[in-house]
C-alpha cells in the first residue's frame, strides 16, 4: 500500500533539493575520508620499524628539520583545503536553504497539521470558515502546487516529518511554524513523528496522498460533505451504538449527533487507509480488533477499552466501515 | 602576620635531626614524606581519602562501572530492535533504557572518566603532589556515586526517568509526566553536574598555580592543555542545565510556568538552555580524548609533537567555537533563515580546529619512528572513526540536510562516530598508556589487539548501517517497528555489531584482571615517554615526587634527562603537607601552601546534599533537613586547623629555584 520511506527518493521538491545536496556532500565527504586515510597509512608505514614488545622504546632525538618543513607546508594545504571545502559546502547549503524558501507563494493552499498524542489533526483552511474541513492522520495534497503547512501542537513537541516529500519540521506547543512544500508525484508515501513524543511515539504515523490537482480539488470537495446516511440495517444499529456509548464524547461524525472533539474526526473514516495513526490497514477485521481492545494494539494510548457486546461491536464496524 | 613572626616559627632548613619533633619542621626529609601524605589506615581511612589518585582511580573505576551498565542497556535496546515487532521490551520500559543510556553515558560515563583521568594524572604531569583543593576533590566524587547509584536504584523502582537525556517540556512537564520520573532526571542532573563543576574549579587552580616551577603555559603538556579548556567549558556550560533543571523542577512542585505555554512559559526555552549545555558538552567530553591522543601520538611516534602551537591554538578555538553551535540541534524548531545559518556557518567552522589536530597528528607520525603498540592502535581507531564523525558533522551542519535526518538513526550513527570515535577510542588508548604508571603492571599486547580490532569492527558493524536507517525513514527512540517498513536487514547488522563490541569489552576486562595481577612488571618508565609521571615510580608513592623538578623545556624527559639528574626545588617542609604554588603563564614560585589533611567531611557533606536533593523527589521536607546535615559538615570541615604562628601558606625565605640542587 504505502511505499518503503525514503530521503532519497524523492516526491517532492524539498526533499529533491535536499538530495541533491546529500549527494554532493557524500562525494566531497568521501574524497576527504580517503585522503585523510592514506595520508594516515602513509605516516605510519614510512619509517615503520617492528619493535618486539621486549625492547625499550628507543627516542630518537634527531627530527628531521627539512621533513619539518614539508610536513608544515602539507598542513597548510590540507588547512586551507578544509576551508575551501567547508566554504563550497556553505554556500551550497545556503543555496538549498534559498531553494526551499522559494517554494512559499502568494495563493498557496493552508493545510494545519496538529500534532495530538499520538495521532494527527489534518484541517484543510479555506477563507471561508465554512469550507473548513476538519479531519484526521492522513494528508492529501495536489501535485504541483505549493502548499503551507501550518504546524502546531496540542500538547508535547511533535515533528511532522515525510521523508519522500520534504525535511521535517516541529509542531511546538504555543507555537506555529510553518513549511512549504511541493509534492511533485502522485502516489502513497507516508509521515511520521520525529520527535519523540512519549509512551506511544514510535505508532504516530500518517499515509501522505499525493493526487493529480484536479483529482486533489474533486476529492477535497466530496470531504466537505457530511457523513453518508446509511440504509443497512446493522450499520443503522451501529450509529445508535456510536451516540449512546462513549465513542460520541471524543469522536466527530459531522452530520450526525457525535460531537466529541478529543479523538479524530471519523466523518469520512472508511475512506482512509490505515486506523490508529497509521498503525493498521484499514479493513473492517483490523477495524473489529482495535475497538475491542485498542490498549493492545497500542499500549497507552488515549482511547480507553470499552466493553462491547459483539452485537454492538459488529454493528459499529458495519456503521464506521460505510462512512465513505 | 609579619615577615618577623614567621621568622621565628620557622627554622632554617635543615634543622630537625633524624627524629622528628613537632616544633621543629623538618625540610626535604624523603623518609617523612610518606607519613605527612599517606592515608589513614582502616575503613575510616579508605573513606576520608582525598589524594587526587585515589580520587582520581575512583572516578575511573565508577565510570567504567556506568560505561559497562550503559551498554547493557544498549545491549537489551539492540536486540529489541533486531527483528521488527519484538516484544522484550515495553514501550514503557524502552524508553526508561533509552534515557538511562544518553543520561549515564553522558553525565555518569563520559565526563566523569575523563575527569577521572585528569584527577589522577595532571598533577603527576605538572609535577606537583596533589590538588589545589583535596576535599573538595572527594566531595566531587561522592556527590557523583551517589547520584549515579540512586539513578539506577529508580530503575529498579520503575521510576527511571523516561523522556530522553533532553528532557523536553512540555512532555517532560507535570501535565504529561505526572509521577517521581522527571523529578528524578531533574534532582540527579543537577546533583551530579556540581560533581563536574567541582572537577572544573579545582582542575583550572591546580593547573594555573601548581605547576612545577619552570612550566610555562608554553611548556605545558599538550593533554594538561586539554584538560585546561575542558574545565573552563565546564564552568561555563553546566550552569545552563542546572539552570533549566531548576526551573523545571519549580514548574512541577511550585506551579511556575517556565515552560508551560498555557501559562505564558516556553518550551523552546529549555532547548536553549539546554543545548547551551548540550552542545559545549560534546566538546567536553571530545577535548579530554584530544589530549589523549596527543600524549600517545608523541610518546609512540618517538618524537616531540608536530605543530604544539597550532594543536593549542586548536584547543582554544574548539572551547570558543562549542559556545556558538547549540541551535544546530534546533534547525527543526522554526528558527529564523537568518539565525540559523550563523549556527551552520558556526557548526561547519569548528572541523577546522579539529582538522589542523588531525593534520598534526598525521605530520608527527609521518616524521616519526612510529611503534605499534596498543595504544597507538587506538590512535589509529580514532582517526577512522571520528574522520568519519567529523565529516557526518559537517553535513548535519547543513539547515536543509539536517531537516531530513535530524532525529534519525543518521544523527545516532553520527553522533556515536564522534563520540565512541572522539572520546571512547582514545580513553582506550589511555588506559593501554597509562595502565603501567596506575598499577604498575603492564597491559597484555596480545590481549589488546583482540581488544582494539574487535571494537573497530563492532563498532563499525554496529553504527555503519545506521545511517541506510536513518534515510530510509527510521526516527530515533522508537522501540519497535513494522516488518513492512523495510528496516529489518540494518538493525539486524547492528545488532551483532553490538555483540562484537560487547566481546571487544570483555577481552578488555579480562586483560586489566589478569595483568593488574600478573602483568610484567612495568618500572618507573615503561615507554620511555616525554612527560613528568614518568619520573616517578609506578604506581607513585603518595606524595607523587620525591623532589619537585624544575622544567625548562616541553618534553621534559626527553631533553632534560642527563642520566636521572634534575634540578629541584628545595626547601618545602616534609612534616606538612606543602605544594609549591607558582604563577600562572610563567610559572615563577610564589610561595608554598599546606592542602587539607584526609577527612571524613566530604563524605558528611555529600550525604547531607543527598538527603537534600534524593529526598526531594519524594517530600520537599528532606531539602531542610539535609541543609542542616549539611550545614554541619561544612562546620566541621572549615574548622580551622591552622593559627596566626602556623598558618597554611609560606612565602619562602629565598626564591628556591636559585637553591636548586642537582639530585638523582
Amino acid at each position: 500500500m504505502m511505499q518503503v520511506q525514503s530521503a532519497l527518493d524523492p516526491a517532492g521538491a524539498g526533499s529533491a533539493s535536499i538530495a541533491s545536496l546529500w549527494w554532493f556532500m557524500f562525494a566531497i565527504g568521501t574524497v576527504v575520508f580517503i585522503g585523510v586515510m592514506v595520508a594516515t597509512a602513509w605516516a605510519f608505514v614510512r619509517h615503520r620499524r617492528a619493535t618486539p614488545a621486549a625492547e625499550p622504546l628507543a627516542f630518537d632525538k634527531r627530527v628531521d628539520d627539512a621533513d619539518d618543513k614539508r610536513a608544515s607546508r602539507v598542513v597548510g594545504i590540507a588547512a586551507a583545503t578544509t576551508v575551501a571545502i567547508l566554504i563550497v559546502t556553505f554556500a551550497l547549503s545556503l543555496g538549498t536553504s534559498r531553494a526551499n524558501a522559494r517554494l512559499a507563494t502568494e495563493d498557496g493552499a493552508e493545510i494545519e497539521i496538529v500534532g495530538v498524542q499520538w495521532w494527527w489533526e489534518v484541517r484543510y483552511l479555506d477563507s471561508l470558515p465554512s469550507r473548513v474541513v476538519r479531519t484526521a492522520n492522513e494528508l492529501h495534497l495536489p501535485a504541483g502546487r505549493s502548499v503551507r503547512l501550518k504546524l502546531r501542537s496540542r500538547d508535547v513537541i511533535h515533528s511532522f516529518w515525510a521523508p519522500n516529500l520534504h525535511g521535517k519540521m516541529d509542531m511546538i506547543p504555543g507555537r506555529e511554524n510553518t513549511i512549504w512544500v511541493r509534492a511533485d508525484r502522485p502516489g502513497t508515501y507516508r509521515a511520521q513523528c520525529a520527535e519523540f513524543c512519549g509512551l506511544q511515539h514510535t505508532r504516530m504515523a500518517m499515509a501522505v496522498v499525493i493526487h493529480e490537482a484536479p483529482e486533489y480539488d474533486a476529492w477535497l470537495e466530496s470531504l466537505r460533505a457530511p457523513a453518508r446516511i446509511q440504509s443497512d440495517s446493522l450499520a443503522i444499529a451501529g450509529a445508535a451504538a456510536f451516540v449512546r456509548l462513549p465513542c460520541a464524547a471524543c469522536h466527530m461524525i459531522r452530520g450526525t449527533d457525535a460531537l466529541g472533539q478529543a479523538g479524530p474526526d471519523l466523518t469520512h473514516f472508511a475512506r482512509r487507509l490505515t486506523i490508529a495513526a497509521g498503525e493498521l490497514p484499514n479493513t473492517p477485521a483490523n477495524l473489529s480488533a482495535w475497538l475491542a481492545n485498542p490498549q493492545a494494539i497500542k499500549p497507552g494510548n488515549h482511547m480507553p477499552n470499552v466493553s462491547l457486546s459483539p452485537a454492538d461491536l459488529s454493528a459499529l464496524v458495519a456503521y464506521l466501515s460505510g462512512l465513505q | 602576620m609579619t615577615g618577623e613572626q614567621q621568622a621565628a616559627t620557622e627554622p632554617t632548613p635543615g634543622v630537625g635531626g633524624d627524629r622528628h619533633d613537632p616544633s621543629t619542621p623538618r625540610y626535604d626529609d624523603v623518609s617523612q614524606l610518606h607519613d605527612t601524605w599517606s592515608t589513614p589506615p582502616g575503613i575510616i581511612g579508605w573513606l576520608s581519602a582525598v589524594n587526587h589518585r585515589t580520587v582520581g582511580l575512583r572516578f575511573i573505576i565508577t565510570a567504567f562501572v556506568f560505561l559497562l551498565l550503559g551498554g547493557l542497556l544498549a545491549l537489551v535496546m539492540r536486540l529489541q530492535l533486531m527483528s521488527p515487532d519484538s516484544a522484550i521490551l515495553s514501550a514503557d520500559r524502552y524508553n526508561q533504557f533509552f534515557t538511562l543510556h544518553g543520561v549515564t553515558m553522558m553525565f555518569l560515563f563520559a565526563v566523569p572518566m575523563a575527569e577521572g583521568f585528569a584527577i589522577y594524572v595532571t598533577p603527576l604531569l605538572i609535577g606537583t603532589r596533589d590538588m589545589a583543593f583535596p576535599r573538595l576533590n572527594a566531595f566531587g566524587y561522592y556527590v557523583y556515586l551517589i547520584g549515579g547509584v540512586a539513578l539506577y536504584v529508580s530503575l529498579f523502582l520503575d521510576v527511571a526517568p523516561d523522556a530522553g537525556w533532553f528532557n523536553y517540556p512540555t512532555l517532560s512537564g507535570k501535565t504529561y509526566s505526572p509521577g517521581a520520573r522527571i523529578d528524578v532526571y531533574t534532582t540527579i542532573i543537577t546533583f551530579v553536574e556540581v560533581s563536574a563543576l567541582v572537577a572544573a574549579v579545582e582542575l583550572v587552580a591546580t593547573i594555573f598555580k601548581q605547576r612545577a616551577p619552570g612550566m610555562s603555559l608554553s611548556r605545558m603538556p599538550l593533554f594538561v592543555w586539554a584538560i585546561l579548556i575542558t574545565s573552563l567549558m565546564i564552568l561555563f556550560a553546566m550552569p545552563g542545565v542546572i539552570v533549566a533543571s531548576v526551573m523545571l523542577a519549580l514548574d512541577r512542585m511550585a506551579d511556575t510556568h517556565f515552560f508551560v505555554p498555557s501559562g505564558g512559559g516556553d518550551p523552546l526555552l529549555w532547548q536553549h538552555l539546554f543545548w547551551w549545555f548540550g552542545h559545549p558538552e560534546v566538546y567536553i567530553i571530545l577535548v579530554p580524548g584530544l589530549g589523549f591522543i596527543s600524549s600517545i601520538v608523541t610518546v609512540f611516534s618517538r618524537r616531540p609533537m608536530f605543530g604544539y602551537t597550532a594543536i593549542v591554538l586548536s584547543l582554544i578555538a574548539t572551547g570558543i567555537i562549542s559556545f556558538g553551535l547549540w541551535v544546530h540541534h534546533m534547525f527543526t524548531t522554526g528558527v529564523p533563515e537568518l539565525g540559523s545559518s550563523f549556527f551552520t556557518a558556526a557548526s561547519m567552522l569548528i572541523a577546522i580546529p579539529a582538522g589542523v589536530q588531525i593534520f598534526c597528528w598525521i605530520a608527527t607520525i609521518w616524521g616519526g619512528r612510529p611503534v605499534l603498540r596498543t595504544p597507538l592502535l587506538f590512535v589509529i581507531g580514532f582517526i577512522i572513526v571520528f574522520v568519519i564523525g567529523g565529516i557526518s558533522g559537517v553535513m548535519v551542519a547543513s539547515v536543509q540536510f539536517d531537516s531530513q535526518v535530524h532525529d534519525t538513526y543518521f544523527v545516532v550513527a553520527h553522533l556515536h562516530y564522534v563520540l565512541f570515535g572522539g572520546m571512547v577510542f582514545p580513553t582506550f588508548g589511555a588506559f593501554y598508556y597509562w595502565f603501567p604508571k596506575i598499577v604498575g603492571r603492564m597491559l597484555s599486547e596480545r590481549l589488546g589487539k583482540w581488544n582494539f580490532w574487535l571494537l573497530l569492527i563492532g563498532f563499525n558493524v554496529t553504527f555503519f548501517p545506521m545511517h541506510q536507517l536513518g534515510f530510509k525513514g527510521m526516527p530515533r527512540r522508537v522501540y519497535s517497528y513494522d516488518d513492512a517498513m523495510g528496516w529489518g536487514a540494518e538493525n539486524l547488522i547492528a545488532t551483532v555489531g553490538s555483540w562484537i563490541v560487547a566481546a571487544g569489552m570483555l577481552v578488555f576486562i579480562v586483560n586489566v584482571i589478569r595483568s593488574w595481577r600478573n602483568g610484567e612488571v612495568a618500572g618507573d618508565d615503561p615507554w620511555n615517554a616525554d612527560s613528568l609521571e614518568w619520573l616517578t615510580p609506578s604506581p607513585p608513592p603518595q606524595y607523587n615526587f620525591a623532589h619537585i623538578p624544575v622544567i625548562s623545556s616541553r618534553w621534559p624527559l626527553w631533553d632534560q634527562d642527563r642520566a636521572g639528574v634534575y634540578d629541584v626545588v628545595s626547601g618545602i617542609r616534609s612534616d606538612r603537607r606543602e605544594v609549591v604554588v607558582t604563577s600562572a603563564i610563567e610559572a615563577d614560585v610564589q610561595g608554598l601552601s599546606v592542602l587539607a589533611r584526609p577527612s571524613l567531611t566530604p563524605l558528611a557533606l555529600a550525604l547531607g546534599c543527598s538527603v537534600a536533593f534524593v529526598g526531594a523527589i519524594w517530600s520537599l521536607i528532606w531539602v531542610p533537613v539535609g541543609a542542616v546535615l549539611a550545614y554541619l559538615a561544612m562546620a566541621v570541615w572549615h574548622w580551622p586547623v591552622h593559627d596566626e604562628r602556623t598558618p597554611p601558606w609560606r612565602t619562602p625565605e629565598r626564591d628556591p629555584r636559585l637553591d636548586s640542587t642537582e639530585s638523582t
